[in-house]
């Protein structure tokens, strides 16, 4: 029943017992297969590399896209009768033209006439340092919950948003007794492009009790326009949700009868969609809002803008203001916050969009390229003692907010031997981490990151001295402002992440 | 080709000052010259409902001004010592907490020295490795009782390794009222006294008890306390960085008592186990036991794992025979990026929800076994290495001779 026990084997003998045999073999195999990718770690390496470039590569190929739908039941969008019609047009014009007279005004001058048109139209009206306002109490509405809508001064064209603040002031006369909205209304016309509605939401909660959701943004420099172009991007690369750009594009498309496109681009096939992409990474890989509506996502609230560029075509307030009417209804019914549809997407096409599982491993690719080449780290303690001169440079960059504090690390002392392995393999696995967390968060920023990282810590040093000479500080002073102001984290990644390895591949 | 290394020629004595003026320092700037202390006191990831620094506060505030009141979910224990012995303001309890750091490492060094057979172990290390270790700093700053926690958990190993039976078995009593998974321990505990000093290990259970019993007489409180109430059946939810709050959200009630035996046994079925197999060496049987309950008990935080880190510290045969340490450090610096990051996609910008954070949970959970897992084999082949001799030169040991097989 129970094994034979003979006497005990001698450890030291080889081979004594077939167990031992049987794990022997593993442990020889083990050591083979880990031998194999040690020596061939650097093209493991490459070959992750390549495969995560071939795979961003891929991004603008319509295999990788699903067709976008709205997925919130409740947003029904084009299943409303709308009632903005001529008459309100007409008064949209008489608008224009009393703010045609007001291009050359003081803040003080239109915010005093947008409030005294705001308050003739019935709604309370008042203004904080940087913007006027509206708030429109509907009767069936108990301000739980508000919807705002937004025409800043400044377009993105810097011209003034002349028609969309026309409009702004012809849909507070329109929101006069209705009754079918469950939503308090807030009508902001910012000063500036971006800051006016920053300032607005600084005191919001100061002077307003109801929470937003949603938000739309109207920028109509122009006189007519063909299409709308829709932009999404946000603070920080944090994008709203799905659902309010897709119940936009479906109620542009049917209920205003005009096309849409993102972005302002119109472009087909493989050129077209890399065009789009790039231009959705100009803005998240620096952190920036691509529209006023970008400044709300800080707030937690879902929003867009809609441009009107300049055309000959047959669009105008009428369309617009179906579109508009269409959208607030439609975002009248939410009973709760947007969560249903996609927040991590790119959108490479109108009605297209990249799930986050379908683009995220290319990141996660780029990461692990850069953490394989922390494995080889013989004396930990040292390469920790050695991170000391990092950190104290890149403090001492933060203190004097300034990038150029790399050039320093010229002249300090260099690791040798295994203290230089322990030290890089140590930098190799913190920054290759860092690549995947923060794809999860702002993808074309990890990107950017990805390739900065591989570029500092790359095996050639002639690779590394251009990338140190590639400093941050030619990206200008523009960051640092909108850290300051709007809380553009991009300036705050740089001096923590960037410099220090700049420091790294300096030393 | 020699390694040109930063302050290899300074001596040991002169590199352990620094590491604990380093230590203390970082934690004096970070207490009171920033707000760090306010940024991390409610980090799920450091404090839990029973050693949440405001909830202590709270509980301490009852006590002195309104002492008819229920109290906080932290031991009660606690609250009597805050109430009575140490001044109720910010600097004092900063102090206690910046005192207590540096003791558990003073106890860490000592626990070390007395453990260790003729190997020569690096001082400094072993107290960088506490005072230095992100995640008891993290703790420290957050000011959760996790750090008082982790000062009683290595004076009870200091002590009975020294050979200070009863103390050690009274320290234990008491630091049950505080964290009651040390009850797991008490066999090590009871063995590591015995090599020291000879004495019938009931009378050390029974010294223990009656400490327990003292104690919950002195404080009027019942022998169940609500803090062990709190811990076996999981009465409050709050989600941390354990594995048991989010599976206990979804299961239904009439299951629950069965789940709560299955997870409250999974982590009492280490104890006989260890015990049996590592007989030789109950100190290894604490380092393992410290490590399994800082991931498997019902609330835990990244402050136990520090401890479990630091002791491990203390056998430096063990850490030379692990296999992965690398892998496992650097997934925890990846869990220790998510953990935060996932926390705030789910609760501050809302566009994740609680699966993203329990999956980074688990992440950070079965790193943590593996590393157990890891630490475990690293015993046993330090061990067979140790028996087995020295190598002899040119002859590997465990070499198949594949005489004519393929």
């Amino acid at each position: 029943m129970f094994r034979q026990r003979g006497p005990s084997p001698d450890r030291r003998e080889v081979n004594y017992t077939r167990e031992h045999v049987a794990i022997a073999k593993t442990i020889r195999r083990r050591r083979r297969v880990v031998r194999w990718i040690n020596r061939h770690l650097g093209g493991i390496r490459a070959l992750l590399f390549g495969i995560g470039v071939v795979w961003i590569l891929a991004l603008p190929l319509e295999a990788l896209w699903r067709g976008t739908y709205v997925d919130e039941h409740a947003l029904q969008p084009n299943q409303v009768n709308t009632y903005w019609d001529w008459s309100n047009v007409h008064r949209a014009d008489r608008y224009l033209d009393e703010l045609e007279q007001m291009v050359n005004s003081t803040q003080a001058e239109r915010s005093d006439y947008l409030q005294r048109a705001f308050s003739a139209s019935g709604h309370d009206a008042s203004n904080t340092s940087t913007s006027t306002y509206a708030h429109v109490q509907p009767p069936r509405s108990n301000g739980l919950e508000v919807i705002l809508v937004s025409a800043n001064w400044m377009s993105r064209e810097s011209k003034p948003n002349l028609r969309g603040v026309a409009i702004l002031l012809a849909l507070a006369d329109f929101l006069r007794g209705q009754n079918y909205w469950a939503n308090d209304l807030v009508l902001v016309v910012g000063e500036g492009y971006l800051d006016g509605l920053e300032g607005f939401m600084q005191e919001y909660y100061d002077r307003f009790n109801g929470v937003i959701w949603t938000a739309l943004n109207v920028d109509y420099p122009g006189h007519s326009f063909e299409h709308i172009g829709l932009f999404y991007e946000g603070l920080n690369g944090r994008l709203p949700n799905q659902d309010v750009i897709n119940s936009v594009a479906q109620i542009a498309r049917w209920s205003g009868g005009v096309t849409t496109r993102m972005h302002d681009i119109e472009e087909q096939g493989y050129i077209g969609a890399a065009r789009h992409l790039l231009n959705h990474a100009a803005y998240s890989a620096f952190g920036r809002a691509s529209g006023a509506h970008g400044v709300l996502a800080k707030h937690r609230i879902d929003a867009i803008t809609l441009y009107c560029p300049n055309a000959t075509g047959p669009h105008g307030f009428y369309t617009l203001g179906k579109t508009i009417e269409s959208t607030l209804r439609s975002f009248n019914n939410l009973l709760e916050r947007l969560h249903a549809s996609y927040f991590f997407y790119l959108i490479p096409r109108s009605g297209k969009f990249i799930p986050v599982g379908h683009y995220l491993p290319a990141a996660i690719l780029l990461g692990a390229s850069v953490t394989l080449g922390g494995f080889d780290c013989p004396d930990p303690v040292q390469g920790l003692i050695w991170t000391t001169p990092v950190v104290a440079i890149t403090i001492l960059g933060w203190v004097v907010q300034s990038p150029l504090v790399t050039f320093l690390a010229v002249a300090a002392p260099k690791p040798q031997g295994t203290a230089r392995r322990s030290f890089l393999s140590l930098c190799h696995l913190f920054f290759g981490a860092l690549i995947p967390t923060l794809a999860m968060v702002n993808f074309p920023q990890a990107i950017a990151l990805a390739f900065i990282t591989s570029g500092h810590l790359a095996p050639w040093r002639w690779v590394r001295w251009i990338m140190v000479g590639l400093n941050p500080a030619l990206l200008g002073s523009d960051l640092r402002r909108e850290w300051e102001t709007l809380g553009n984290l991009t300036w705050v990644g740089i001096m923590s992440v960037w410099v220090p390895l700049g420091i790294v591949a300096a030393m | 080709m020699t390694s040109r290394t930063l302050i290899s020629d300074v001596s040991q004595r002169h590199k352990l000052v620094l590491v604990v003026a380093t230590g203390i320092l970082l934690r004096v700037y970070l207490l009171f010259g920033t707000s760090a202390h306010i940024l991390l006191r409610d980090r799920p990831e450091l404090s839990t409902p029973q050693t949440s620094h405001r909830s202590l506060k709270e509980g301490v505030f009852q006590r002195i001004n309104l002492p008819l009141t229920p109290g906080s979910a932290n031991s009660e224990l606690y609250v009597a010592i805050f109430s009575h012995l140490i001044p109720f303001n910010h600097w004092s309890w900063a102090l206690t907490w910046i005192a207590a750091d540096l003791g558990t490492s003073i106890a860490l060094l000592s626990f070390a020295n007395s453990l260790s057979t003729g190997a020569s172990l690096n001082d400094p290390a072993i107290v960088a490795s506490y005072l230095l270790n992100p995640y008891s700093i993290a703790a420290c700053i957050a000011q959760a009782t996790t750090s008082l926690d982790n000062l009683c958990i290595v004076f009870i190993a200091a002590l009975a390794v020294r050979g200070h039976r009863l103390a050690s078995m009274i320290t234990l009593g008491l630091t049950a009222h505080v964290s009651p998974y040390v009850i797991l321990l008490l066999p090590s505990f009871v063995l590591i006294a015995k090599t020291r000093r000879p004495g019938s290990w009931l009378s050390s259970v029974l010294v223990s008890c009656a400490a327990y019993a003292g104690a919950s007489y002195a404080l009027r409180i019942p022998l169940w306390t609500r803090l062990l109430d709190l811990q076996v059946n999981l009465k409050d939810l709050t989600p941390n960085s354990g594995m048991w709050w989010y599976f206990f959200t979804e299961i239904f009630d009439h299951f629950r008592t069965f789940f709560l035996c299955v997870f409250q046994l999974h982590i009492l079925a280490y104890v006989l186990p260890l015990q049996i197999r590592l007989k030789s060496d109950p100190s290894l049987v604490v380092l393992v036991m410290l490590g399994t309950i800082a991931t498997w008990r019902s609330y835990p935080s990244l402050g136990d794992l520090g401890l479990g880190m630091s002791l491990l510290s203390c056998f430096p045969n063990v850490v030379s025979d692990l296999r992965h340490p690398l892998f496992t450090a650097s997934v925890y610096l990846y869990t220790a990026i998510l953990l935060p990051l996932l926390h705030a996609l789910w609760l501050l910008t809302g566009t994740g929800n609680a699966n993203f954070f329990y999956a980074a949970t688990m992440v950070h959970g079965l790193n943590s076994s593996l590393a157990i897992v890891d630490i475990v084999g690293a015993v046993f082949r330090s061990s067979l290495r140790k028996a087995a001799g020295p190598v002899r030169p040119g002859r590997e040991r465990y070499i198949v001779q594949l005489t004519g097989a393929q």
